[in-house]
């Protein structure tokens, strides 16, 4: 998988264009980390999987965006071979979070390889800002800004 | 590592947050004093040719960034030289007698934690053993204690009085409000008989509150559970809001910070960073570093760190105490580098309450009771303000996540005639949804994206739960109790062979019929405010227990107290009222552990009026 | 009357071939001097592409279509940052090029010193008058004048620097006239000013179409000069530094004439291209090395005998007070390299500025690097970049970490001059635009 195709993927999955997850101007360069831990070993990910993840994004990445989350759906989350490797990659982009293969991520089982990619990484997961919020410990709101709601950003 | 060419006055073991404020103000005096921190510093607060390790705000941050859980201590690495517990390390006690199998000190408390827990309630409170203490993960509430607080005897028939007033500690509470910087509105805080000197204003405007908090002030005003109104109002913080002018008269530099009439601490306000615990990354936040930093730039206090406290040595009629044994260490993790001896005039413990109190009992080669425990009160009365949490989601949103941890609480419940039979609280409004409760994004995203949701639909079900999340704590009244106590441990030590602290802990019928009364308020609040109830099983469930047939989950709040308390004679308590130890004529006991009673206030503002206080008297006494 | 002055800036780009800009620039309204282009006769022996002129924003016109953030977007404000630099460290004499004669009086230094505006007793500060304040800058007397240089802590009480040999950096603050006038015009210059101020605090913005020129504010770091300083390399000034009284140490509070050496300096300007304010910072090159990259060579801030590095980046012990005998200098790397690019462009204005004359000082000077907001309306801060940026004269102890051997970075703490300015307020508790120098008003008193 090439990083082009890893971002109109994570597209896909999460529901930002692909130049909000990696944007013209970019200075926090989130999409490369997130994609490097595709080959990151430590991840043990099966070749296999990820292949066929390629494959099947390659054959269905010209969707016509109206139908796309449809095919989506059915060509990859209803697909148990490659369902949470996706899931992993949303995981990626909305906690900043790489979590184990091997167990389920909401268990504590140890060892495990659950890691944050990167304080930068944190810090833009999406999470934070689709509920109006920012990542606890980075905020750049003034002093009261709590008193006021956000507004929450559009879904398209 | 010779201390022999200076002579101090004072010497203290514990450069947290009651040793800071206690060097500051006798350094301040010119007294000479000497520090001894059992963990890591921090860089700008060294004294001497220290080739030590020392941390560092960016450094805890990184850690806090990187970590899984980003639970209070999650920012600080673990020193098996000077362990502390962690709030992972909870677990219910199910064989109490079970061998503790820690021969090998580092393994033990990776797999089990820095406590040996006897139960049968585990402990669920934590600490920092470090430069600055757990300062660093302090929340920032400062509240003043009840004047009933200080008499729940004479007022109530229980527990016991305190051997002060709440007349003789408001000046005190003065003085800690302006070093700890507190923004708070004097009128909002006049509750339950609380009283302010003429004229006085809090340094810093009340910190705004949150929207949730605003949607809940509406709809619980008139509200009442058992006698008390729920309203809700600011907790004072000690965190930097929009400077006061203050109260006319108020001389410069009669408080720090105060130029022209005005305060102001040169530190950042709130950005709401929401993560006060475990750490303000941009120290809006006071933490004791601030004063710490401030008692070393008067050149009257030399600190060293990495220097743990073994023994407070006796002279030969055990009257007096002629010096500190401390083991020290290069390298954190590494061996003991040798045992050395800190002499002065006067002697401070203020080594955190569980940690002091270790220490007094481990100081037993010429009192087999250990140190200022004629009394056997040292260790004894282990308190906490236990939690009890509700969360749920708003009617409406109430975006979570955002300003400080907490700005707003319910503090009616804190004080009535119902205190004779049940636990009084205060209600902690939390403003990071169910993140304590439930690991909150973490977990729910979790689940949204585990049930198949991606795309615009994972979108959308972010901003409709989210949004919407959110958490009330309850901070439970413990009464004293000889069920719940602190020992050196006889078979588990840490890694440089000293004792780990066993604990004995559990909650007694006034305690329980609190929680009883917190769920029951949580009902009523949950109602009034049209919420829909989601409390169950907490991700930390370790501080299960049954009372009538229910589950109620405790959590530790962090308020370690009782455990060398004041008292009105030799024969009830470890100190007097100026926090001097009954026994020994120049050791002062200094902490939450001072604490006789834990009242509902976050105890940290009440400490740092006896640190003041406790100052007072040893300068006195020194004179 | 604004005269155009159109300069040919040649800079070599590697094998890139030539880089050049084309820049209009207007005489400055805060400043009394001609442009270069139009000096009298003296200065017209000297050819240089050089101005004294200072730009009114960065110039993104210039930039080639889809340009690269890291080369060519940063390029054209490291350009700004240089452009600043080198009218601001101009010749207070109008018929002088900048380092014609090695060293010169600079522009800046005849800006409003924040003492000079945030009266002690909240005072209306004295009229813009570049006399005055440059005649107090030429401090010769002893007695009771005020002491330049009080400021020895770094921000929020990280530390002092120490030098090599043993003494204090000093920091000073100054601003130009667009910043001083606003504060004046708008009684900002004390708390009670700024608690009744209404309006939204901010700073005039420098702008190209409309030629005004924006806020500037200015810190600059200063050594003492003395025992195996080479001051050939120093832009210098006799300047009274200030030790603080240590009762416990028998230090009394003095003060004592003596030459200081410029070692850093940070440009802060408001333009319309960067509300977030465009922040430039340049060091002396003899200050320390890149982390892990040690030349034999004598550096400000680093002993290149010391090879153990146990305080590397460490704030010194207490007590800190510049009166104490013997103190251990610190010991300082630089923990972000400076970007290739910018490297290219020191070493295009270092010949430039060698051109006017071998001995210029100012070619001892580098941009460490310029941090604008690249997205200024997408957020309060809009989008800094580069992301972390520090002065090791002035962000000293906030550069980052070593951990293992490898530098770590952390968001939010680690030196990043926006995020942290973002968080800057008056006395009024509002936003101050960026500047904590706001918060440094006295009371009024009668």
């Amino acid at each position: 998988m090439t990083l082009e195709e890893f971002v109109s993927l994570s597209a896909a999955l999460t529901g930002y264009a692909a130049d909000v997850l990696k944007p013209t101007f970019d200075t926090q360069l989130v999409s490369e980390q997130l994609y490097a831990e595709l080959s990151n070993a430590d991840n043990k990910i099966p070749a296999a999987q990820l292949d066929e993840l390629t494959d099947v994004w390659a054959s269905i990445a010209s969707t016509p965006a109206a139908d796309m989350e449809n095919i989506v759906n059915e060509k990859i989350m209803q697909n148990k071979d490659i369902a949470r490797l996706a899931q992993n990659i949303i995981y990626m982009w909305f906690l900043g979070i790489w979590y184990d293969l091997a167990k389920d991520p909401s268990s504590f089982s140890t060892p495990n390889n659950d890691h944050v990619v990167s304080p930068i990484v944190y810090k833009n997961g999406l999470v934070w800002g689709e509920m109006g919020a920012h990542p606890m410990g980075f905020s750049t709101g003034n002093f009261g800004y709590w008193q006021i709601a956000p507004t929450l950003p559009p879904i398209s | 590592m010779d201390n022999s060419t200076v002579i101090y006055d004072v010497v203290i073991v514990g450069g947290g947050w009651a040793g800071s404020i206690l060097a500051n103000k006798l350094a301040q005096a010119n007294k000479k004093v000497l520090i001894l921190e059992a963990g890591i510093g921090i860089d700008g607060l060294t004294t001497g040719d220290s080739n030590q390790e020392t941390g560092n705000r960016g450094e805890f941050m990184d850690e806090f960034f990187m970590a899984m859980a980003k639970t209070p201590e999650s920012p600080y690495v673990q020193n098996y030289n000077a362990p502390r517990p962690s709030v992972l390390d909870i677990q219910p006690i199910t064989n109490p007698d079970a061998p503790d199998n820690c021969g090998d000190p580092v393994a033990s408390i990776k797999s089990k934690g820095y406590f040996i827990q006897k139960g049968p309630i585990p402990f669920g409170s934590t600490y920092e053993r470090r430069g600055g203490g757990t300062s660093w993960h302090w929340l920032g509430t400062s509240l003043r204690l009840l004047p009933n607080d200080f008499k729940m005897k004479s007022t109530y028939g229980v527990a016991v009085d305190w051997p002060i007033t709440y007349n003789d500690l408001s000046a005190y509470y003065d003085q800690a409000e302006y070093e700890i910087g507190v923004s708070a509105d004097v009128n909002e805080q006049k509750i339950h008989g609380i009283t302010f000197s003429d004229g006085y204003v809090y340094p810093m405007a009340k910190i705004p509150p949150s929207v949730l908090d605003l949607a809940m002030e509406s709809k619980l005003a008139g509200v009442t559970f058992d006698g008390c109104d729920l309203n809700v109002t600011g907790t004072p913080a000690g965190r930097n809001g929009v400077p006061n002018q203050m109260k006319e008269g108020t001389p410069d530099g009669f408080y720090p910070y105060v130029k022209d009439g005005f305060y102001d601490n040169g530190r950042r306000q709130c950005q709401g960073n929401t993560n006060c615990t475990p750490i303000c990354p941009i120290q809006a936040k006071y933490d004791a570093t601030i004063t710490m930093s401030k008692a070393l730039m008067t050149g009257n206090v030399d600190i060293k760190y990495q220097a743990v406290a073994s023994a407070v040595l006796l002279d030969s009629a055990n009257k007096e105490v002629t010096g500190i044994e401390y083991k020290t260490y290069d390298v954190v993790n590494g061996p003991c580098t040798g045992t050395f001896t800190a002499t002065g005039t006067k002697y401070i413990i203020a080594a955190h309450a569980i940690e002091a109190a270790k220490l007094l009992l481990m100081s037993n080669k010429q009192l087999l009771a250990g140190v200022a425990n004629v009394s056997g009160q040292v260790g004894k009365n282990l308190m906490d303000h236990p939690m009890y949490l509700g969360w749920g989601f708003m009617p409406e949103n109430s975006y979570p996540f955002r300003g400080p941890l907490s700005t707003s609480g319910i503090e009616g419940p804190r004080d009535g005639s119902f205190r004779n039979q049940r636990a009084s609280f205060r209600i902690e409004i939390g403003n990071e949804g169910w993140n304590w409760p439930a690991g909150a994004p973490y977990t729910q995203t979790i689940d949204m994206v585990g049930s198949g949701l991606f795309g615009s639909a994972l979108r959308t079900q972010i901003q409709k739960d989210f949004t919407r999340q959110f958490r009330i704590g309850f901070l439970i009244e413990q009464l004293p109790d000889d069920n719940c106590y602190i020992v050196p441990s006889k078979t588990c030590s840490d890694n440089l062979g000293i004792p780990r602290p066993e604990i004995h802990y559990s909650f007694d019928q006034y305690t329980q019929e609190g929680f009883k009364a917190a769920a029951a308020a949580t009902d009523t609040i949950f109602n009034a405010l049209g919420a829909e109830n989601k409390t169950g099983i907490p991700v930390g469930s370790g501080g299960v227990f049954q009372y009538e047939g229910v589950n109620y989950y405790s959590q530790g709040a962090g308020h370690v107290m009782g455990t060398h308390r004041m008292g009105f004679t030799p024969a009830d308590s470890v100190t007097d009222g100026d926090m001097k130890s009954w026994d020994h004529d120049n050791l002062y006991v200094v902490g939450c552990g001072s604490f006789p009673t834990t009242a509902t206030a976050n105890p940290t503002l009440t400490m740092t009026a006896l640190a003041y206080k406790a100052a007072d008297a040893i300068l006195k006494s020194l004179s | 009357m604004r005269k155009v002055n159109l300069i040919a800036l040649i800079v070599g780009l590697g094998a890139g071939g030539a880089y050049i800009s084309s820049i209009s620039c207007g005489s400055s309204p805060s400043s009394n001097q001609s442009a270069v282009g139009a000096a009298p006769a003296a200065a017209a022996k000297i050819s240089t592409p050089l101005s004294s002129v200072m730009p009114f924003d960065a110039d993104l016109a210039s930039l080639p279509p889809k340009p690269v953030l890291e080369t060519n977007v940063r390029r054209v404000f490291d350009i700004f940052s240089w452009q600043s630099f080198v009218a601001m460290c101009w010749s207070t004499n109008a018929n002088e090029v900048i380092g014609q004669n090695g060293d010169n009086a600079t522009v800046w230094e005849t800006w409003k010193k924040n003492y000079q505006v945030f009266l002690d007793n909240g005072q209306k500060p004295a009229p813009w008058n570049l006399v005055e304040q440059s005649k107090q800058k030429q401090l010769s007397q002893t007695g009771k004048t005020p002491p330049d240089m009080v400021a020895i802590f770094q921000p929020f009480l990280t530390g002092p620097l120490i030098d090599q040999n043993g003494e204090y950096t000093r920091f000073e603050i100054a601003m130009d006239r667009e910043m001083f006038e606003y504060i004046d015009q708008h009684t900002l210059y004390n708390i009670e000013g700024q608690r009744s101020f209404k309006d939204t605090v901010m700073f005039p913005e420098g702008d190209i179409s409309k030629k005004t020129l924006g806020a500037v504010m200015v810190k600059g770091s200063w050594k003492i000069l003395g025992k195996n300083d080479d001051i050939s390399r120093f832009h210098k000034v006799k300047a009274m530094v200030h030790i603080p009284a240590l009762p416990s140490r028998g230090i009394k509070d003095s003060s004592y004439e003596v030459w200081v050496g410029l070692v850093g300096l940070h440009i802060g300007t408001k333009t319309n291209s960067s509300p977030q304010w465009i922040w430039s910072t340049f060091e002396q090159v003899d200050n320390v090395p890149d982390f892990g990259k040690v030349e034999k060579k004598h550096y400000n801030f680093y002993d290149i005998n010391d090879t153990t590095n146990k305080t590397l980046n460490k704030a010194p012990s207490q007590p800190w007070n510049p009166g104490i005998p013997g103190q251990k200098p610190s010991q300082v790397a630089r923990l972000t390299p400076i970007d290739a690019g910018t490297q290219a462009l020191n070493d295009s204005f270092r010949k430039l500025l060698v051109a006017i004359n071998p001995q210029s000082v100012w070619q001892y000077y580098q941009l460490v690097g310029t941090q604008w907001p690249v997205k200024p309306t997408s957020s309060k801060t809009g989008d800094p970049f580069p992301v972390y940026m520090a002065n090791t004269t002035l962000e000293t102890y906030d550069q980052g970490n070593i951990k293992n051997g490898k530098i770590i970075m952390s968001p939010g703490v680690t030196s990043s001059c926006i995020d942290c300015h973002n968080g800057a307020t008056t006395w009024k508790g509002v936003p101050s635009d960026f500047t904590y120098i706001l918060k440094t008003a006295k009371a009024f008193k009668k």
